[in-house]
């Protein structure tokens, strides 16, 4: 549980000569699940990895609960990263991938066993639990990518596009039972997505990222940044223009 | 995945779809010969090994013995210098696979000045031929004290592969996705031990290559052998052969079964050895990441 702000951050990469990231603000309240829309290439998930230490920042702070995260290393950031590309282990089957981070955590093995039985269960993969990913389907692999960031209670979620490999029955489903377990946990999320219906059910807030240039950031912000969304879970404010 | 695709290899080079059986006639041909080329070598090996009265040609023994094998033992204490060969390969080995892990992962994925001038300077290296520095190492050896010692011929034969197995090793690096490890970061582990536990079991093929590549080339080394011992205590393989060789004061009368039952213990092993991990060593040399 916690409060995430982006300070005035930008990020360019060497190679690139326009920004990704260009002078982005944005507060995260403690608990709230914020969804980032945006077109392709417009820095979602270079924003959500400078906050999980995976790229680091030109200029501007990132803070969790006040405090600057940028020199923290990726591993001391308490920060749960669902992988557009799922980066599933591949030497380990999905049982091991998703209790990885409590072994880390040094739980016991009863309680990691109990523990992977719930998320499994919750996510509907019990049955594939023995196998290796490569014997997965796009969407299974994105189910267990989801589950090995849910099992453990990080201080925030982030999940970039994560049910976008699901079909629609599957998806609506997940949709629900991962909004009740963030309600649950109360853990602050943000969740990236190409869904306006997704963004539309799932988000207390929502924020509109358009191709990276100062003052449509800025703008975004200034519609969403006042309004702190105090305990957004118990009450949905979708709000915000999708970028059609 | 990786049997299917070669056998569509091996089927399309040995009779191509459409080809004339003359065209398929000719591969086999061609084959077979360099086949026999390589193996006759081996073949002399084993026939005269097993012979009383070997020579310098192939024939058949006329009465198979054991004779020469108990020989080499007895008279040419060859279990002494096969285990410092097997001591000195392998310690070779465990000292080039952690070095080349480390520098090689800092060459694929760490960001660091100069570090391009050095990448190139570690394949320059390589280059260089071995006998140019022959001088040179004898010289820093004796400076040293490290001629006629175990420590001396495993970090010399550490580093002579080292330049190319840190190349090769890169390459597999290159080849792991980055976001495994940044995923293991984030699930809480250290660098270090985010390199232990994914990047290298993912990496596995590269390091069975790089053992494979470095016992083998300690296992087979002469020239630094021959500048760096000369102790029976530390007699290797090579050394052994060299003396088998030089009985009775020159090289006039070989002892042909002598060397030969040696070369049969001295490539026996390597064969084992190949066998043992020969899918890791030809997924890894086809450097294929598919099929992890
Ligand atoms: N490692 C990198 N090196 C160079 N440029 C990069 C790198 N990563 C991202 N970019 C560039 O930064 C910009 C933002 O990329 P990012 O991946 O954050 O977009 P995104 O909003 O997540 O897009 P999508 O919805 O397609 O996932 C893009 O123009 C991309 O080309
Ligand atoms: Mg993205």
């Amino acid at each position: 549980m916690s409060r995430v702000e982006y300070a005035d951050v930008s990020k360019r990469f060497p190679t690139q000569d326009r920004a990704a990231v260009d002078r982005l603000t944005l507060d995260v309240a403690d608990g709230e699940f914020l969804v980032l829309l945006g077109p392709s290439g417009c820095g979602k998930t270079t924003a959500l990895r400078m906050l999980a230490g995976l790229e680091h920042p030109d200029r501007g702070d990132i803070l969790i609960d006040g405090a600057s995260v940028i020199r923290l290393e990726p591993k001391d950031r308490d920060v749960a990263l669902v992988f557009q590309s799922y980066a599933l282990y591949p030497h380990m089957s999905v049982r091991d991938n998703i209790q990885y981070p409590l072994r880390v955590r040094q739980l016991s093995a009863a309680e990691r066993g109990r523990k992977v039985e719930r998320v499994a269960e919750l996510l509907g993969i019990v049955n594939l639990l023995p196998r290796r990913p490569a014997q997965l389907s796009g969407g299974e692999q994105q189910r267990v990518a989801l589950a090995r960031a849910i099992v453990r209670e990080p201080r925030v979620f982030l999940m970039d596009e994560p049910l976008s490999n699901l079909d629609a029955k599957l998806r609506t489903h997940t949709r629900t039972e991962l909004k009740a377990l963030q309600q649950q946990l109360g853990v602050t999320t943000i969740f990236v997505t190409h869904d306006q219906a997704e963004a539309m059910t799932m988000s207390d807030r929502i924020a509109v990222l358009e191709r990276a240039s100062r003052w449509r950031v800025a703008r975004a912000h200034r519609r969403l940044a006042p309004r702190r969304a105090a305990r957004g879970r118990r009450r949905r404010r979708p709000q915000g223009r999708a970028a059609a | 995945m990786t049997t299917r695709a070669a056998s569509r290899v091996t089927r399309t080079a040995a009779a191509p779809r459409g080809a004339s059986w003359i065209e398929a006639l000719a591969v086999h041909v061609v084959f077979v010969l360099v086949a026999v080329f390589f193996l006759v070598p081996f073949l002399w090996l084993f026939t005269a090994a097993f012979d009383a009265n070997a020579e310098a040609y192939i024939r058949f023994p006329a009465q198979p013995t054991l004779n020469n094998f108990v020989r080499i033992f007895t008279e040419h204490d060859f279990g002494r210098a096969l285990a410092n060969s097997v001591f000195v390969a392998g310690a070779t080995m465990l000292l080039d696979v952690v070095a080349v892990a480390l520098a090689g992962y800092s060459l694929s994925r760490l960001e660091w000045r100069f570090k391009s001038w050095i990448t190139y300077a570690v394949l320059l290296l390589q280059t260089m031929p071995l006998s140019a520095t022959m001088v040179p190492i004898y010289g820093l050896a004796r400076a040293l004290g490290l001629r006629n010692s175990y420590l001396g011929l495993i970090l010399i034969h550490a580093a002579i592969e080292l330049p190319f197995l840190i190349w090769l090793m890169k390459g597999f690096f290159d080849n792991v996705p980055r976001y495994l490890e940044e995923a293991a970061w984030l699930d809480g582990r250290s660098k270090l031990r985010a390199l232990a536990e994914v990047v290298l079991p993912v990496a596995r093929n590269g390091i069975g290559v790089v053992a494979g590549l470095s016992f083998l080339a300690a296992w087979a080394e002469v020239l630094m052998m021959i500048i760096l011992i000369d102790t029976q205590d530390l007699k290797t393989v090579p050394l052994a052969f060299y003396e088998a060789l030089r009985t009775r004061g020159g090289y006039t009368e070989v002892q042909y079964g002598i060397v030969a039952a040696m070369g049969v213990l001295y490539a026996v092993p390597v064969m084992a050895i190949f066998l043992a991990t020969r899918r890791m060593m030809v997924r890894g040399l086809i450097a294929t990441s598919r099929g992890l």
